[in-house]
């Protein structure tokens, strides 16, 4: 009887987590539907259940009001919430360059549309558009918005700020054709800074990190898998995609992943290192602490090392 | 069976052939023309059919909208004489379903703290969920509605404007599943500052079962695009909402495609025929005048082409039977006109194998062809009697000619058996002259040294050869005499 007891070690409860994205369901998270549909969650002793946020709100409000246990922020959301008295932890960082664009509606540069309407995303602030206003002192009308497409259709804004993986296809997809003279490239002009990680409290970290690790190497696992296998990855977003009802279809998903897969190449090594640069968050710090975006500094060790 | 040679060598097969031939170049010189005018003036009727209903369609659309938009307008000088009465926006909102059954939805909502008692958000909302009506405040932190489409874009335009569909991203009140479009309009005060937006709504299904209505022909098909190339309503389901007409040039150009979509969201009214996927479309669009969006209806070109491809049919089959029909007639009265003929034909070959009693039948006809026959006939009567006659004279000069090679052939015997005997005894006589030329040469030159008794010998032999020479000569002229004793009479 003890053999067999000693053969068969108890079943130990697999650890829940909540995860929420920091969009609705699209490629741009498929290394974590790859990680719980593959298995890597379950492996590492991990319940992990994703979900997807109403766009109708902000990440602060979400967050207060459905409490996940984990939730993705770009790293300048994050800042300004721990800056707010929220701490919180990078345990996981998926996108090392920045996607942020800033795109014209009409023929025009759009760092020499002094006061025009800009349209940024309420449910992810961009903060380099506040940032690239003050510094440029473009005097610009910021609009904040649920989505851009139909703001840019109708002409009611004169540009958007936009990602590289998502808003900026979605424009081509509505038949734009934008030359590179309307669009700005933040991390081509001193201004790139990781976005996308994922972030817990601190005394959720405290409590669990273990099971924080084991979340992070799994994820990591999903990731270089969706590398490897990008058409099948695929395939389970657009189970996610349905589920959740998210306008948005193959052909742009497809699109998005390459982006994605590419942000992730740190941009000096060339590799993925799933890492919180440290330059990256100091020159954040400084950058929204100048343009009044954030209370106080934030730094590298309290966002990374609890 | 009949080869092929056989009915070459055959005049009635010939000539109906050739008949059939030349009628058929002429129908089919006949019928392209009018192929070519039939085809101009189908494709004429189908498109305009295919126009008109596309028109009907728009106008109907647009006729909607119009009186949609109409009443809107109607309750916004309500709610902006109202402005001061901020419970009323929830009554005002209701009523606008209540008296406009098409209608889904109302909001009438205001700027961030405009009634300072009611907060940050103030909203109402009516939902009429085909039952009954349902009436909320729905703006909240979980429901930031300034920073939605519907609020925005007429607020940021200062006009009406109709929004693009889309579909709720609420999680708590009234939850809506549906795909709605709005008309919204900016709200003014009194001073003509924009205070809020006032939107109702319409669900896409209302456009979806027009739209999709519209189908003039089995295969044709509609579908609309939204001002960004959304297909708001497409056959194919899946791209419904979620793709626009450009999504597949995401990742690889398709010129065709983007040059329609670039048209028909630039608002231009217009007709094209292109080719998909291998297929020859006609696509007719058109703008509504409303919403920005734009109506495309897609004909295969068999479809467009159907009822010519029909007649085309038609006239096929019909030409196909009728020329049948003309070479089975034509063949039969031919070959009935040219019987007669064939019939001389195999006379013909029996008196090419010198057979001159074949039967062949008085004609009553009066044509060449019967005249024919009577000539045959009389001519193949006089043959056999000519023929007959040099046969008769051919017999007797044969019987002559075996007489006289028998005649021959016996005169020829004599003259060998004469030769032969001739030639034996003139051979008879050689030897003993021979020798009586030499003994007597022998003798005149030898004879001063000749005994006698050898001159003896040598008489005696020339002696005895002239006796055998003189029998021989005897032989013969009594030969000569039997001979002449035959010969004469």
């Amino acid at each position: 009887m003890t053999v067999v007891l000693l053969l068969c070690p108890p079943k130990v409860q697999a650890e829940k987590m909540v995860l929420m994205t920091s969009w609705t369901a699209q490629a741009q998270f498929a290394g974590y539907y790859v990680a719980f549909e593959r298995g890597f969650y379950k492996a590492a002793g991990l319940d992990v259940e994703i979900t997807h946020p109403t766009l109708a709100t902000t990440p602060m409000i979400t967050l207060q009001r459905e409490q996940p246990d984990a939730i993705m922020l770009s790293l300048m959301s994050a800042m300004d919430i721990i800056s707010q008295g929220v701490p919180l932890v990078n345990i996981f960082q998926d996108s090392m360059n920045s996607s942020n664009l800033l795109i014209a509606r009409w023929d025009n540069d759009p760092l020499r549309m002094t006061g025009r309407k800009v349209a940024i995303f309420n449910a992810d602030p961009n903060y380099l558009a506040y940032i690239v206003n003050k510094k440029e002192r473009l005097n610009y009308d910021i609009i904040r918005c649920m989505s851009h497409i139909n703001l840019f259709l109708s002409g009611a804004i004169d540009a958007t700020m936009a990602t590289s993986y998502n808003e900026y296809l979605q424009l081509l997809q509505a038949g734009f054709k934008i030359g590179n003279e309307r669009i700005y490239r933040f991390s081509e002009h001193g201004y790139n800074i990781q976005e996308q990680g994922v972030y817990v409290s601190r005394s959720y970290y405290q409590a669990h990190t273990q099971t924080c690790q084991k979340f992070a190497a799994a994820t990591r696992q999903g990731w270089e898998w969706v590398a490897d296998h990008p058409e099948e990855a695929l395939k389970i977003v657009m189970k996610y995609v349905r589920s959740d009802r998210a306008v948005t279809n193959l052909t742009l998903q497809r699109r998005m992943l390459q982006e994605v897969l590419n942000l992730q190449l740190d941009a000096d090594s060339r590799k993925r290192e799933f890492r919180v640069r440290r330059d990256m968050v100091e020159k954040a710090s400084r950058l929204m602490l100048e343009c009044g975006l954030l209370k106080r500094a934030v730094t590298f060790e309290e966002l990374t090392v609890p | 069976m009949k080869s092929m040679k056989d009915y070459r060598r055959s005049l009635s097969a010939r000539l109906s052939v050739w008949t059939v031939l030349v009628v058929t170049a002429i129908f089919l010189a006949a019928l392209s023309i009018m192929f070519a005018e039939s085809r101009d003036h189908v494709r004429q009727d189908t498109l305009g059919k295919a126009r008109q209903t596309l028109d009907g369609t728009v106008l109907h659309i647009d006729n909607t909208l119009r009186a949609v938009e109409v009443a809107a307008n109607n309750m916004l000088r309500v709610i902006e004489n109202n402005l001061d009465k901020p419970d009323k926006m929830f009554d005002y909102s209701r009523q606008v379903l209540e008296t406009n059954p098409g209608l889904d939805g109302c909001s009438i909502s205001f700027e961030p703290f405009y009634y300072k008692d009611k907060g940050e958000y103030f909203s109402a909302y009516s939902y009429n969920n085909g039952d009954s009506i349902a009436t909320e405040n729905e703006g909240a932190n979980y429901y930031q509605y300034h920073t939605m489409d519907w609020y925005l874009i007429p607020k940021l335009l200062d006009r009406p404007y109709w929004i693009e569909p889309y579909q709720e991203d609420a999680d708590w009140g009234i939850v809506v599943q549906d795909i709605f479009s709005s008309y919204s309009q900016p709200i003014h005060d009194k001073a003509g500052k924009v205070v809020g937006t006032f939107s109702v709504d319409i669900c896409l299904n209302w456009f979806s079962d027009t739209v999709t209505a519209t189908r003039p022909f089995p295969n044709s098909y509609t579908f609309l695009l939204g001002r960004g190339g959304t297909y708001l309503v497409h056959p194919d389901t899946t791209k419904q909402f979620y793709e626009t007409i450009f999504t597949t040039s995401l990742l690889e150009s398709d010129s065709t495609i983007e040059s329609l979509g670039q048209a028909m969201i630039a608002g231009e009214d217009g007709y094209r025929v292109m080719t998909y996927h291998g297929e020859r479309l006609h696509v007719f669009y058109k703008p509504f005048k409303n919403t920005g969006w734009s109506v495309a209806m897609v004909c295969p070109e068999s479809d467009i082409f159907a009822p010519f491809r029909q007649l085309q049919r038609t006239v096929r089959i019909v030409t196909a039977i009728g020329l049948l029909l003309l070479l089975l007639s034509t063949w039969y009265i031919v070959s009935r006109s040219v019987r007669p003929l064939q019939k001389l034909v195999d006379s013909t070959h029996q008196l090419a194998q010198h057979k001159f009693t074949g039967e062949i039948a008085d004609s009553t006809r009066e044509d060449e062809i019967g005249r024919l026959q009577r000539r045959f006939k009389a001519m193949q009567q006089s043959l056999g009697k000519y023929v007959n006659k040099v046969r008769q004279q051919s017999a007797v000069l044969e019987a002559r000619h075996a007489e006289l090679q028998q005649a021959y052939d016996h005169a020829k015997e004599e003259e060998r058996m004469r030769n032969a005997v001739l030639h034996k005894m003139t051979k008879g006589m050689s030897a003993p002259v021979a020798d009586i030329t030499a003994v007597s040469r022998t003798i005149c030159e030898e004879y001063e040294n000749m005994t006698d008794d050898y001159m003896v010998a040598m008489v005696d032999k020339i002696e005895t050869d002239a006796h055998q020479v003189g029998e021989l000569l005897n032989e013969l002229l009594r030969a000569a005499q039997e001979e002449s004793n035959t010969r004469r009479p």
